[in-house]
C-alpha cells in the first residue's frame, strides 16, 4: 500500500486487549507490532466516536502529526521483531531493509 | 415414550444412570465402555442429530468428562408429540492422566470436527479418528488451554507481556 499511510486502532481490544486482558489467543497491544496513529475507545465504540475520530485524524494529516507509516519505516527492525516473537516466522518478506535503523 | 425409553435404556445397559431434569432434557450417565453402544442405540431410536461434543475438566476427579448432545428431528414422524422430540445429554467420564477415548465418527460423521476441537483445546485422543490435526489454534502450547491447570495469566505474562513497546524503547535510546 502506497504511503501514506494511517492506522487507527478500532474499539477495545486493539488497546489493552479489552476483554480478552488474559486471554491465551489473543495478540494484546497493537502499537507494539504496527504504529497507531489514534484509537478509538470502547466496545463497541459509538458511531459518535467514529465520527470525531475520522475528523480528528484529519486535523492529524493536515499538521503532519500523523506519521505512523514513518515511524513504521524508522523502527521497523524493532516492529518486525515484535510481529516475529507474537507470529512466530512470518511469511512475508521485510516491507523495508531491515538495517535501516538510525 | 419418554418413559418407555427411560425403561428401555435402563434394561438395556448396565450400570448406566437416567435423569430427566426438565421436560425436554434426558441426562445419561455411563460408563465409558458403554458410550458408543448407547450412542448406536439412541440413532435407531430416532435421535440422529448429534448436535455438540463438549468437555469438562473435573482436575480434583482427575478426570474429563466428555458429553454428547443428541437431538430429534422427528418431524416426518406424526405419532410423535413435541414433548417427545427430547435432548439428550450423554455423559461419561474418562481419565485424565490417560486422556484417551475412543471415536464416535462410525456412528456419527459430523462428530470429526468436534473430536478434533476437543483434541487440540483439552488433549484428549480419540482412538479412530482420521486427521487430530491442529484445528483453529494459532501456536503451541506446553498445556492443551483449556485444561484447568492452564494458567492463562502467566501464560499472558510470559507470551505477550514480554513483548516490549517499540516507541518507548526507541525513545530512551
Amino acid at each position: 500500500m502506497p504511503e501514506p499511510k494511517f492506522t487507527v486502532g478500532f474499539g477495545s481490544c486493539p488497546i489493552n486487549g479489552g476483554m480478552y486482558w488474559d486471554s491465551y489467543n489473543t495478540i494484546k497491544h497493537l502499537d507494539k507490532y504496527i504504529p497507531i496513529d489514534g484509537w478509538i475507545a470502547g466496545c463497541m465504540p459509538r458511531p459518535e466516536a467514529i465520527f470525531v475520530a475520522v475528523t480528528h485524524l484529519w486535523t492529524l494529516i493536515d499538521k503532519d502529526m500523523a506519521d505512523g507509516y514513518k515511524r513504521y519505516r524508522k523502527n521497523y527492525k524493532a516492529y518486525r521483531a515484535n510481529q516475529e516473537q507474537a507470529l512466530g516466522t512470518l511469511k512475508w518478506p521485510p516491507l523495508f531493509p531491515i538495517e535501516g535503523e538510525r | 415414550m419418554n418413559h418407555s425409553l427411560k425403561e428401555q435404556l435402563t434394561s438395556a445397559f448396565d450400570e448406566i444412570r437416567v435423569e430427566m431434569p426438565g421436560e425436554t432434557r434426558i441426562v445419561i450417565t455411563a460408563k465409558k465402555d458403554a458410550v458408543l453402544s448407547i450412542l448406536s442405540f439412541l440413532k435407531n431410536h430416532g435421535y440422529s442429530h448429534l448436535g455438540l461434543i463438549s468437555c469438562v475438566d473435573w482436575i480434583e476427579e482427575k478426570a474429563f468428562e466428555v458429553v454428547y448432545i443428541l437431538s430429534a428431528y422427528m418431524q416426518e414422524d406424526e405419532k410423535y408429540t413435541d414433548k417427545e422430540k427430547m435432548n439428550i445429554i450423554l455423559k461419561t467420564k474418562i481419565s485424565r492422566e490417560k486422556s484417551q477415548f475412543l471415536s464416535v465418527i462410525p456412528i456419527f460423521e459430523n462428530a470429526e470436527p468436534y473430536e478434533r476441537e476437543i483434541h487440540e483445546l483439552f488433549g484428549v485422543r480419540f482412538e479412530g479418528h482420521p486427521r487430530l490435526t491442529p484445528l483453529f489454534l494459532e501456536r503451541e502450547y506446553e498445556i492443551p488451554p483449556f485444561r484447568k491447570d492452564f494458567d492463562t495469566r502467566k501464560y499472558v505474562k510470559d507470551v505477550f507481556d514480554s513483548i516490549p513497546l517499540v516507541e518507548k524503547e526507541a525513545a530512551s535510546k
